[in-house]
């Protein structure tokens, strides 16, 4: 998939855990995990600016777009 | 109260009771049809031979049928399996269809049963394709993060 999601990047800076981010951020690990391995088809805006916030990132730090 | 699960359970029923009826009519199809049409031999060996031969086809779609509801009752609604039942389910009204053509040119009124089996296969084939969107939607939803 062309949009390639760094979570772990931002996860190991911040010095946090997945679970831990998916409780802060409402979802479940099942779900954050979706993320993370990039079988995700979509991200709904409430939850890209939870995990901004909870980050203290913009959303150019996880997401990033590569040509296949 | 009326409600989904009830329904189901109504299918199921039903869904038995024709297989009852098919396997009843496999085994005295023969003497209906020679009291009713007592000096017709070839009409009777006609209307026989094309009932003998729909018979696998019926069973399959009633084996179809029950998987559906067995997956229906499970809760398991809009899958790929159900998707492949429903296509399997519409070949087997095109098959009845085709036979019932056969038939129909030894006797006309067969073309009626080939022409109501037709249109109930296509019937099939638009609802598969309704449930193939939907199950293509579920999935992008479940995928959502």
């Amino acid at each position: 998939m062309p949009i390639i999601v760094n979570l772990d990047v931002m996860l190991a800076r911040r010095k946090m855990s997945s679970g831990e981010l998916a409780e802060r951020v409402g979802i479940t690990q099942a779900n954050l995990s979706i993320l993370k391995t990039g079988k995700a088809k979509a991200v709904r805006f409430s939850t890209l600016e939870a995990i901004c916030r909870e980050l203290k990132c913009q959303p150019a730090d996880i997401l990033e777009y590569a040509e296949e | 109260m009326w409600n989904s699960k009830k329904s189901t359970v109504l299918s199921l029923v039903m869904t038995y009771f024709c297989a009852a009826a098919l396997i009843a009519m496999i085994f005295i199809a023969p003497s209906f049809l020679n009291y009713w049409y007592n000096s017709f031999e070839s009409l009777v060996r006609t209307i026989l031979v094309t009932f003998y031969c729909c018979c696998p086809i019926a069973f399959a779609a009633i084996f179809c049928l029950l998987k559906l509801l067995a997956n229906i009752r499970k809760e398991s609604v809009f899958t790929f399996q159900n998707i492949s039942l429903l296509r399997l389910l519409s070949w087997c009204c095109f098959g009845v269809a085709l036979i019932s053509c056969i038939g129909g040119m030894l006797y006309l009124p067969f073309f009626l049963v080939a022409g109501a089996t037709l249109f109930l296969g296509l019937i099939l084939r638009v609802v598969k394709n309704v449930m193939a969107a939907a199950v293509e939607i579920k999935t992008e939803n479940e995928l959502t993060v």
